[in-house]
């Protein structure tokens, strides 16, 4: 049986499968991912396919993406950019375009990283076709114990059981 | 006396409710009742104010945010809760367009100000839209001032949300952005009551947070695909450097169409990567059109526009009013969002001298959409838009022609001109191969040659067979979906994998249906015969 069934709303999507987070990596594990089929907002006729390597911390995940695009005519212009903590072991330039042409469906990048932490880290692509947009994407790195990097706002109850995150208001209080 | 406080008396409670010892980050503590001076309440003050959030408007040629340009706008139509220090509200409001709030408060007592970003209206009409953390417990965002005695006289307590942008890059707390994405909510509320008063809206949650990036996977994670809307839920990004969206109006109000489309409408869109200059499935196109017109008119301005890069400096922009493009027609999401917004707005401009508003838009959508028997496309709507307003009728089509769209006089657009080879629509009789082809000419999975539609009758009910062969080799591998058309809803499919060929039997009672064929393989030219028996 295929993946792709038909859906009623544009924008319901087909979420992969989770992902499974184990704190002890032995092997690198593949994860793969694409847009392909996917909702988008309104952008550039871009999409992505791509596999990375789920390591244990130090060891080289080896990054492959894909860009494919619809449009066979001008250039597609892409910047790549690694999370600071993510260690680029390949040397792949970081601006460059592509000619988008009718024989040429697919245009590959490879990137080797590493890091020093467990994490979820990201490989971030940005493309724009002149006339047509920008698209943005993200490729997951996952580095050990795949947790998220950013702290998390600690939540709170309300009187109603409501959870709540909370941040500081600036205020100014007048006393008459 | 004028005090100013930036508060962190929030931020120093939740630290030390962390303790050490490695507890987690997103275990849900309640808030500490903290002792303070106690004097007996013996009577009430008013406590009032106003509320904002920093919006950061985009630059003025619609590329990229403007942070040397971040105004304060109204907080409005949120809940107020003045809270005591044992974490009870004392009294509560709502805002008002303004941002603007009074309440009676109890005199001598410690209170702080809290701010929910969500709008909850029970009586008619009424809505209820929250605005969550996705990625951390799905918690309510709201923004709180300090602790302080409410005294024995009236005072004002003005609450402002920070956009924690520290002039090169985000320094702190967003505060504003989940008041920004909501504020996008309320302004398309109060187009949808422009038209019916008494709208009674289905629950939304918009979902926001600065994990929230460009990839699928796991949402509670932040991966989110990008910002879209899915069964009550809009996504919104929020992954700073890359793309966000909370200052992107049109972007969140777009969601917000698609939110109203399967609420109060119908959508039969497949969804799927779409841009201004493709030529699409046609309901894709009338879904995404929809979807930018919509942000056009909910905000009362036709430039939409997307920001992303470092700092958010970079983006693109077009205008549903006076934009043009290329590929014209049907199938072009950018044809039928300048003719909605044209049948919707004030403004001439050439073939465009219809100033319907809202209402008559509305009607279609809440209407005869709902129950189309064809597949929503800018044929069902326009169609349904001609018999209720027939006085317009010409200039609707003088519109449609300056769009390369000749005139449609049925939901199935019978009679296309432009590009009639890919017109979608075929009717099969049982028993008779009927040929169609379909191909991957303008791209794949949701472009307009990938799909072709089958219009059938069953008389008697049974069982029917049908097969979906290719003529012309066996690089194919078909699919098909069956649709009742009364009511309308899929009432099978088949998807095997076998290599030109898709048989399925299928019990079927009297009545019209629709069979949408498309072939997995996507190849350049399948030519495939249906057969129903």
């Amino acid at each position: 049986m295929k993946i792709v069934k038909i859906l009623c709303m544009s924008s319901l999507l087909i979420s992969t499968s989770a992902m499974a987070f184990s704190t002890k990596v032995e092997k690198p594990a593949v994860v793969k991912g694409t847009s392909i089929g996917k909702y988008a907002k309104p952008g550039a006729p871009a999409d992505i396919s791509y596999k990375s390597q789920h390591v244990k911390i130090g060891d080289t995940s080896n990054v492959n993406i894909i860009l494919t695009s619809s449009s066979t005519t001008g250039t597609m212009k892409v910047k790549v950019k690694v999370d600071k903590d993510l260690h680029e072991i390949s040397n792949v330039k970081k601006h460059f375009s592509f000619d988008l042409s009718e024989g040429k469906k697919e245009y590959p990048l490879h990137l080797e990283v590493s890091a020093d932490e467990d994490g979820l880290y990201y490989v971030r692509i940005q493309v724009a076709i002149k006339g047509q947009g920008m698209r943005a994407f993200a490729v997951p790195v996952y580095v050990g114990e795949a947790v998220l990097k950013t702290k998390k706002t600690a939540v709170e109850k309300t009187d109603k059981g409501e959870t709540i995150s909370v941040s500081a208001a600036e205020e100014t209080i007048t006393k008459e | 006396m004028r005090l100013k406080i930036f508060n962190t008396f929030a931020l120093t409670l939740l630290l030390s409710g962390c303790g050490g010892g490695g507890s987690s980050t997103d275990a849900v503590i309640d808030t500490p009742t903290v002792d303070t001076p106690t004097i007996p309440s013996t009577g009430s003050v008013t406590m009032s104010g106003t509320v904002t959030y920093d919006l950061v408007p985009s630059n003025s040629n619609s590329i990229g945010l403007d942070y040397d340009n971040i105004r304060r706008e109204a907080v409005k139509g949120v809940p107020i809760d003045a809270v005591n220090s044992s974490n009870q509200s004392v009294a509560s409001t709502i805002t008002d367009s303004s941002g603007y709030y009074s309440f009676s408060v109890p005199n001598n007592t410690q209170m702080k100000i809290r701010v929910s970003a969500k709008m909850l209206q029970t009586s008619t009409p009424s809505w209820d839209v929250k605005v969550l953390d996705n990625t951390n417990s799905n918690a309510l965002y709201v923004m709180e001032g300090a602790l302080s005695s409410s005294g024995t006289a009236d005072s004002q307590r003005n609450l402002n949300a920070a956009s924690g942008w520290g002039g090169t890059s985000y320094t702190s707390s967003r505060t504003a952005a989940p008041f920004a994405v909501l504020d996008n909510a309320y302004h398309a509320i109060q187009k949808v009551l422009s038209a019916n008063a008494n709208t009674v809206f289905p629950p939304l949650v918009m979902n926001w947070s600065i994990n929230n990036v460009s990839v699928s996977g796991d949402t509670s994670l932040g991966q989110i695909t990008t910002s879209h809307y899915s069964d009550g839920n809009l996504f919104i990004l929020g992954d700073a450097d890359s793309d966000t969206d909370e200052y992107d109006d049109h972007v969140v109000t777009h969601e917000w169409g698609h939110y109203y489309e399967d609420k109060f409408s119908r959508s039969d869109s497949i969804g799927g990567p779409h841009g201004s200059e493709d030529r699409l499935e046609i309901r894709v196109a009338l879904g995404e059109g929809w979807g930018n017109a919509f942000s056009g008119m909910a905000l009362d301005d036709p430039v939409y526009f997307d920001t992303l890069g470092i700092a958010q400096s970079q983006g693109f922009n077009f205008n549903v009013e006076s934009g043009t493009s290329d590929s014209k027609g049907w199938y072009s999401e950018s044809s039928i969002q300048r003719i909605l917004y044209d049948v919707y707005d004030s403004n001439d401009d050439g073939s465009d001298i219809l100033s319907l508003g809202f209402a008559p838009i509305h009607q279609v959508f809440t209407g005869a959409e709902k129950t189309t028997p064809a597949f929503t496309s800018i044929f069902t709507f326009i169609t349904a838009l001609k018999d209720e307003n027939a006085g317009d009728a010409d200039t609707i089509d003088k519109m449609l022609l300056s769009e390369n769209i000749a005139q449609i006089t049925d939901i199935y657009g019978t009679g296309r001109i432009n590009r009639a080879s890919d017109y979608p629509y075929h009717e099969l009789t049982l028993g008779t191969p009927l040929a169609i082809v379909i191909s991957n000419a303008d791209g794949s999975y949701n472009k307009l040659s990938n799909r072709q539609y089958v219009k059938f009758t069953i008389a008697s009910s049974g069982t029917y067979t049908i097969k979906v062969e290719q003529s012309n080799g066996t690089n194919s591998d078909p699919d098909f979906y069956v649709f009742d058309t009364a009511p309308f809803i899929m009432v099978d499919s088949s998807d095997g994998t076998e290599a030109g060929v898709e048989e399925k039997s299928v019990p079927l009672a009297a009545g019209d249906y629709l069979l949408d064929v498309s072939d997995y393989k996507n190849v350049l030219n399948a030519e495939l015969t249906v057969t129903i028996n």
